[in-house]
């Protein structure tokens, strides 16, 4: 075999308490389309910005065609020839075609004056050999997304780009403008280049790929010639691992129903979604990121506002609340995904945050009883053994488990019975994450009902009693959890089932 | 459960600017007292504080707006407002009651729709007072005709100028106001939502508090002390000019932000801000005793805003772990 246009040989990346890539080894061919396909978390968006310069202190060696290659600026990267478009388009969008396509590479007279007639004609040639019929005076801002992606590709072009990195280009396309760019893609590997194609959907990594590799949970698991590849054999790469044995069996759901909702839809985000939530069951949703999962969630407890559905609370027909604080008076809780930006007020202290849902559900008491609120807030405190040395301290001194479980103690404290945890367990460390199941245990052994979103498997699986999976603001499914295989998970969640 | 050492320890670290700023007045009277032999004359201590009880009234209200992650430029145009709309309605033979009804009402009014912008239509605080600001101003100018409103009641002045208990009565209602206020912010529920709602509004909003209101209320506070200040300062001179108050907002966010309140809302307190508006005024005032000319003394308010902005980026939480990151 010839030599591999780039090699990865044991790129580790290690984060503060986080090991996010182990041992990673990869070799793309030239004029081959590689996919690089793996959970939410596996590794791939850490792998793609060393690739990109954007992300420096790894261990391991690149090789760039044979030779070894360490890059600490990204332009450094573009100059060797790698070009990496993001899932986030970079172009400037009040800026012409042809500025963006040669932004700070713009050809120039004499005397440094930008040639605009040289700079226009060259990229009308760029664009012509990728059929894109644009003038390239044209502001990138009136553009579609799709063409405005095309418009980095053919950036990547007048770089002599040798190799193209796409990170799941098609999540904002519609489908065809998918085909558009599938036909690019093969394009350009008729011209001898590279493409690293990171993507949720099978149906465009089958279609277009030539190999497809596996990361799990920041490893390298294996790669696949896609000719030979079967969807189930790629899935069970993906999932491929026994679930936690630290998960307890339980036995706390029970017959009555405390929350239904159906046909709950918002057009764009999610539609059509119902189900049921019992008195003491751990309801899980699985699905990957951008499948509507906490646009619903914010729906349900009246952060943002649905366009119908109907909602039944303890048998009773209610509306959608269209407010947190409507939802709150229904004993309805949220911990929201992300606990520094939606979770606390960090320069607030423990107790403050702890009592802020109560304050707001009670209408009476203008002024605030301190010594009741210290009782409350001391007991909850306990109750979920909160590691800290006062109530006075302050959010933003906290761990992130512990500050979980204070985002948690808010709701326990404002007598919330339904709670709503949207990735509990994310960005804290396995200790934590243990003490969070624990707690969630606990929780529904009192009565309490969780519905949780979760992006990791093994959790969705060991925690659930049941699992939802949605798929494109769809629900695709609603397993209970001893019928689900992990497998069969991760084929609703990516559509392919 | 909280262990006394560290109550103090937490105490201090909230009040150790504030001490320092004390110490620092205490240092400047002491300096001043020796330099200038009428600085200390109750005398001029009393003026000074009777002056600057108008500008702290206002100064409260937006400290209050400041923590709730607002700004209000509008403040000195209502405070030229008000007296106008209330002097003009007098001279029609409008009962002085309902004159002063009018005028807080309008105010309500200019508060109620800088809440609005901000908090419904989404418009930054800074834009949307700009533009109430730039408006009112106008309208000012057209209702008087550009001149100064002199039609108040016989006994008008006797607000500014009485006294109570040997105590002038501005100073006497910016201490209560002070009091007043730095307890609705630390003892009620609208206090704990105001630092709330400043200090993350999307964690405010989802902990069920309903944060457009809350900020429409803090707005409409302002513009009512707003309008306090403006009859205060008519009384004063018996006299509503329309170009009143045209520094007024700055000056406030200055002693604000002086008194350790943060820009970027959560964080701050009333005392603080009557401090800061102590320091600012004695200090121009030792400035004028000694003679140095009144065009230099905006460098000095200049100077002090950088330091205190300065102060306060260098005690956001999470510095130390930006720089971090970015090195």
């Amino acid at each position: 075999m010839a030599t591999p246009l780039l090699q990865l040989v044991n790129i580790r990346k290690e984060f503060p308490g986080v090991l996010a890539l182990d041992k990673v080894n990869l070799d793309i061919q030239e004029g081959e389309v590689l996919a690089l396909v793996g959970e939410n978390g596996a590794g791939k968006s850490t792998l793609i910005k060393i690739l990109a310069g954007a992300l420096s202190g790894y261990e391991g060696e690149i090789l760039w065609k044979g030779e070894p290659f360490r890059a600490n600026q990204t332009w450094e990267v573009q100059q060797a020839g790698i070009s990496t478009i993001y899932q986030e388009l970079t172009s400037c969008p009040e800026l012409s075609v042809a500025e963006n396509i040669f932004l700070g590479r713009e050809p120039k007279k004499k005397g440094g004056i930008i040639d605009w007639k040289r700079m226009n004609d060259m990229a009308a040639e760029v664009l012509d050999t990728l059929h894109m019929h644009i003038n390239p005076a044209a502001r990138v801002s009136s553009l579609t997304v799709a063409n405005q992606q095309l418009i980095e590709i053919a950036r990547a072009l007048t770089m002599e780009a040798k190799l193209i990195i796409m990170d799941e280009p098609t999540s904002s396309l519609s489908e065809h403008e998918v085909k558009t760019l599938c036909e690019i893609v093969k394009k350009l590997r008729e011209q001898g280049i590279s493409v690293l194609y990171i993507s949720h959907k099978f149906e465009e990594i089958f279609e277009l790929s030539d190999r497809i590799s596996v990361l799990r949970d920041g490893k390298y698991i294996g790669t696949r010639d896609t000719k030979d590849a079967s969807l189930d054999e790629i899935l069970a790469m993906m999932v491929g691992r026994s679930v936690d044995m630290h998960f307890v069996a339980r036995s706390t759901k029970k017959e009555e129903v405390v929350l239904k909702v159906d046909n709950l839809t918002s057009k764009g985000f999610f539609e059509d979604i119902s189900f049921e939530l019992h008195r003491g069951e751990i309801l899980g949703i699985s699905g990957l990121v951008g499948a509507g999962r906490t646009e619903m969630a914010r729906g349900i407890f009246g952060v943002d506002r649905v366009d119908s559905g109907s909602m039944v609370i303890y048998g009773e027909e209610r509306r959608i609340p269209m407010s947190p604080g409507e939802a709150l008076k229904l004993g309805i809780g949220f911990l929201p995904e992300d606990r520094k930006e939606q979770g606390l007020v960090l320069m607030m202290s423990i107790g403050e945050n702890v009592s802020l849902p109560s304050l707001a559900k009670n209408k009476k008491n203008f002024v605030i009883s301190f010594g009741k609120e210290k009782e409350d807030v001391e007991d909850y405190i306990q109750r979920l053994s909160i590691k800290t040395p006062s109530l006075n301290q302050l959010a933003q001194n906290l761990s992130g488990g512990n500050q979980q479980k204070v985002v948690i103690a808010k709701w326990l404290a404002s007598k919330s019975k339904i709670l709503i945890f949207d990735e509990p367990t994310r960005g804290i460390d396995i200790g934590a994450k243990a003490e969070i199941y624990d707690l969630m245990n606990e929780l529904v052994a009192q009565d309490y009902s969780i519905i949780m979103i979760s992006s990791e498997l093994p959790e969705v699986m060991g925690m659930s009693d049941r699992i939802m999976i949605m798929h494109e603001g769809k629900q695709v499914a609603l397993l209970d959890r001893d019928a689900a295989s992990p497998e069969e998970i991760m084929g609703y969640a990516t559509g392919a089932m | 459960m909280t262990k006394p050492r560290q109550f103090w320890k937490g105490t201090f670290a909230k009040y150790n600017y504030q001490f320092v700023l004390l110490l620092f007045l205490a240092v400047w009277f002491v300096v001043m007292g020796i330099v200038n032999h009428s600085f200390l004359s109750m005398n001029n201590i009393a003026t000074v504080v009777t002056r600057l009880s108008e500008i702290a009234i206002i100064a409260m209200g937006m400290t209050i707006v400041v923590i709730a992650g607002g700004f209000d430029l509008s403040v000195g145009t209502i405070m030229a407002m008000v007296p106008c709309i209330v002097g003009l309605a007098y001279g029609q033979g409008v009962p002085f009651a309902v004159c002063l009804a009018f005028g807080f009402l309008a105010a309500m009014a200019v508060g109620l729709l800088n809440g609005v912008l901000i908090a419904k239509a989404g418009f930054q605080p800074i834009i949307g007072t700009l533009a109430t600001m730039t408006a009112l101003r106008s309208l000012i100018y057209v209702i008087t005709k550009g001149k100064p409103i002199s039609s108040f009641p016989e006994n008008y002045m006797q607000l500014a100028h009485g006294k109570l208990l040997g105590i002038p009565i501005p100073i006497l209602l910016m201490l209560a106001f002070a009091v007043f206020f730095s307890w609705i912010m630390s003892h009620t529920k609208f206090g704990r939502f105001v630092y709330a709602t400043g200090g993350n509004i999307k964690a405010a909003d989802i902990a069920g508090i309903h944060t457009a209101g809350l900020t429409i209320k803090v707005y409409v506070l302002s513009a009512i002390l707003s309008a306090l200040a403006g009859i205060l300062y008519s009384s004063r001179l018996i006299s509503a000019s329309p170009d009143a108050g045209a520094n007024t907002s700055f000056d406030c966010v200055t002693a604000v932000l002086l008194g350790g309140t943060s820009i970027a809302g959560g964080k701050g307190n009333i005392q603080g801000t009557v401090l800061g508006i102590i320091i600012l005024n004695f200090i121009i005032n030792g400035f004028n005793l000694i003679g140095i000319n009144a065009y230099w003394q905006m460098i000095f308010k200049g100077c002090v805003l950088l330091a205190a902005i300065g102060y306060d980026s260098r005690r956001k939480p999470g510095f130390k772990m930006v720089k971090q990151k970015t090195a």
